[in-house]
This record gives C-alpha cells, structure tokens and sequence, in this order.
C-alpha cells in the first residue's frame, strides 16, 4: 500500500522545480538604488559681464558633452541591471 | 431510510441469534468466541489503518518539510543572486563615472589651455554686456 510513496523520502524533480519557482517568485525583484549621479543636474558653464560669447558657447558645449556623457552611463546602469536581472 | 430498513431484518436475525445462543452456555462460549475473533480481526484491521495513515503523515510531513526547505533555499539564492547583480552593475557604473570624470577633468584643462590661447589672438571678440548677460541667464532687469 505504501509502495507509491516510498520513493518520496526526497523531492521528485518536479516538486523540486516548484519549490525553485515558490521561492524565486517569494524573492520578489530587489533594485539597486538609482546611481545620485543620474537624478542630478548638469550646471550650465559659468557665464561673466565681459566674457566672449564664443568662449561661453565652448563652455556650454562642453557642459553639454558631460550631460550627455552621464546620460549615456545611465541608459548602460539600467540595460545591464535589466540583462543581469533576466538572465 | 433504506439504512433503517435494513435494521429491521437485522435485529429480526440478532434476536434469533441471541435467542439460540442463549439456549445452551455452549453456545454462547462459541458465539462469545467468534465474537472475540471478530473483534480481534476489527481491531488489528483499525491498528493497521492507524499505522498506515502515521506512515501517509510521516512521508507527507517530510515532504512537506523538504519542498519549504528548498524553497526557502531558492528564494534565499534568489535574493542574494540579485543583491550581487545590484552590487556589480553598481560598481561597474561608478568605475565607469570615475574613468570619465578624470577624463573629463583632462579635457576640461585641456580646453582651458585652448580658451587661453583663443584669447591672446587679436581680433574682433563679441563679448557679453550687462544686457546680454540679462537675456542670456533669463534675469530680470
């Protein structure tokens, strides 16, 4: 009578597998925190009564190229945690 | 109903048996005596039920047991999976923010020297007066 069950002394590997799924699924999804760098500002270049208009615009360009650059680092934090996440 | 209608013939045959039994003390040794064998064969039957069901108990408590086990095992490795992950990929992010900063810091003296250099050519520079500064900064006169 008991002969069905006497191989149950240890999980099948189904009941294995679901006990993987539970607890995955118990584990929930847990985020870094968002790097401070991405939720800040970019200052605009420092702009004086006297400066040359141009040198101001190089400045500013200049800025913008760090603005960029950060926001390129941010697109890659948040690709490679999603990569990492699914895999 | 058809239970207690069953009853009827039932009692109809006990009190036979009773009353046939009771007729001679030897008779009621042997019906005594198959009465003790039924009841014998009853309740090891009940023992054996009993047994069976504490073994049922016992597998499917340690079944039980295992599959919280692995799962906690699973969602424990799933946690530390994702804190890892979450470390890494922040890590690899401030290295990467730390090698452009210093690059940048390079650039940054770099077009200094540059901005130096623009300056000490002659020539008609556009500079920034109070008003364009005004316009520029979106300040009120």
């Amino acid at each position: 009578m008991l002969a069905p069950i006497a191989g149950c002394s240890t999980l099948s590997p189904d009941l294995r597998a679901a006990a993987a799924t539970q607890g995955r699924a118990s584990a929930g999804v847990s985020l870094p925190s968002y790097p401070a760098r991405c939720a800040q500002p970019v200052p605009h270049a420092a702009v004086k009564v006297g400066d040359q208009a141009i040198i101001d615009l190089k400045r500013e360009r200049a800025q913008l190229d760090r603005a960029n650059g950060d926001k390129a680092a941010c697109a890659g934090f948040y690709a490679s945690l999603r990569d990492e996440l699914g895999k | 109903m058809p239970f207690l209608l069953a009853l009827v013939p039932l009692r109809a045959v006990a009190a036979g048996v009773f009353g046939w039994a009771f007729a001679d003390w030897r008779r009621i040794t042997a019906l005594c005596g198959v009465l003790a064998v039924v009841s014998a064969y009853v309740v090891g039957d009940v023992r054996g039920r009993h047994a069976e069901a504490a073994a049922w108990q016992a597998r499917y408590d340690k079944l039980s047991h295992d599959f919280i086990t692995a799962a906690d095992a699973a969602k424990a490795a799933e946690t530390k999976r994702q804190a890892d992950i979450g470390s890494n990929v922040t890590k690899a992010f401030q290295d990467e923010l730390a090698a452009r900063d210093a690059a940048d810091a390079k650039t940054r003296a770099e077009l200094e020297k540059e901005i130096a250099a623009y300056q000490s050519k002659p020539g008609g520079a556009c500079t920034i007066d109070a008003g364009a500064y005004r316009w520029l900064l979106d300040a009120k006169p």
